[in-house]
């Protein structure tokens, strides 16, 4: 493959992205090919050197919103015929209750994984305010009741704040690791679509 | 190597690549390779990521009669380097550690 056969297939695999990036890529790429040569690589050798086109153009969608990779790869490549769009529109029960049904699984996977994570901090703000309440309301108890009244609810107040302090650090954990994962999941989809 | 681990010493190698002297994609990789292995397609992700984060600024020069484009390192690129080799040293010292070069009692 020489230079402007290479250029023009990667060209074809980054089309969706904007016309700016695509000019970057193409650049940045026919540049590398350039210093190869003047390195004493054949045109050929030099375009063979920079490895396979999939491998380049998935690397460079990888940073592209995930609507635009799979607006472009839904596009039609031509226009459609009236067949086939009659097709499109008797098929559409079926077509697009799978699609829907695939787009709420992928939905309801998302929700569940971020209530997990919500629960958590909803527990660390319960355990925090029952923690802060008990402190005026043991010194309530050693004003007005007893003294181990007043020393039982200042306990109970200690170890809720304990409590607090340990869920946090696992409700941070968990956050963490719920952004991770849906940083894969979005990243998996996009690799289906490139 | 882990894949995560990887990736961040990457950016960190290409940020040292300009630190000394401004530089260019082919030189960078050039430069590189010999201690961790970089291909064209996971050098451009990096640059753009580094000129996104301000981390490294781009201009052209001409070549050649083309264009050449050189990555020039900005302050916060910089920091970003400082900031890696201070982490690196309590790494370091904790693979001490883990090897049995210094014993826990050693240390204290």
């Amino acid at each position: 493959m020489n230079r402007i056969e290479f250029l023009r297939e990667l060209s074809e695999r980054i089309g969706s992205m904007p016309q700016k990036e695509q000019e970057e890529v193409l650049s940045f790429y026919s540049e590398m090919i350039s210093e190869r040569m003047e390195d004493g690589m054949t045109e050929e050798q030099a375009v063979e050197a920079l490895g396979s086109v999939d491998e380049i153009a998935q690397s460079a969608m990888m940073d592209m919103p995930l609507a635009t990779i799979i607006k472009e790869k839904v596009r039609p490549k031509h226009k459609l015929r009236v067949w086939e769009i009659l097709l499109i529109v008797i098929g559409s029960p079926l077509w697009l209750s799978l699609a829907l049904a695939v787009l709420a699984v992928l939905l309801a996977v998302y929700i569940v994984l971020w209530t997990l994570v919500l629960v958590l901090w909803v527990v660390v703000l319960a355990l925090g305010v029952c923690a802060v309440a008990g402190l005026p309301a043991s010194v309530m108890a050693f004003v007005h009741s007893s003294a181990p009244m007043g020393l039982a609810l200042l306990g109970a107040s200690m170890i809720l704040a304990a409590l607090c302090i340990f869920f946090s650090v696992l409700s941070v954990i968990a956050s963490k690791g719920a952004s991770r994962l849906s940083v894969l999941i979005i990243k998996a989809i996009k690799k289906c679509f490139i | 190597m882990d894949i995560q681990i990887k990736r961040g010493l990457l950016e960190v190698c290409v940020l040292a690549a300009i630190s000394r002297k401004d530089s260019y994609g082919y030189q960078i990789i050039k430069d590189i390779e010999p201690y961790i292995s970089i291909s064209e397609s996971t050098l451009y992700p990096i640059l753009r990521r580094l000129e996104e984060n301000r981390q490294l600024t781009v201009y052209s020069v001409e070549h050649n009669g083309r264009l050449r484009k050189y990555y020039s390192i900005t302050d916060e690129g910089k920091c970003r380097l400082q900031a890696f080799s201070e982490e690196w040293k309590e790494i370091m010292s904790i693979y001490k550690f883990i090897t049995g070069e210094v014993s826990g009692d050693e240390q204290n």
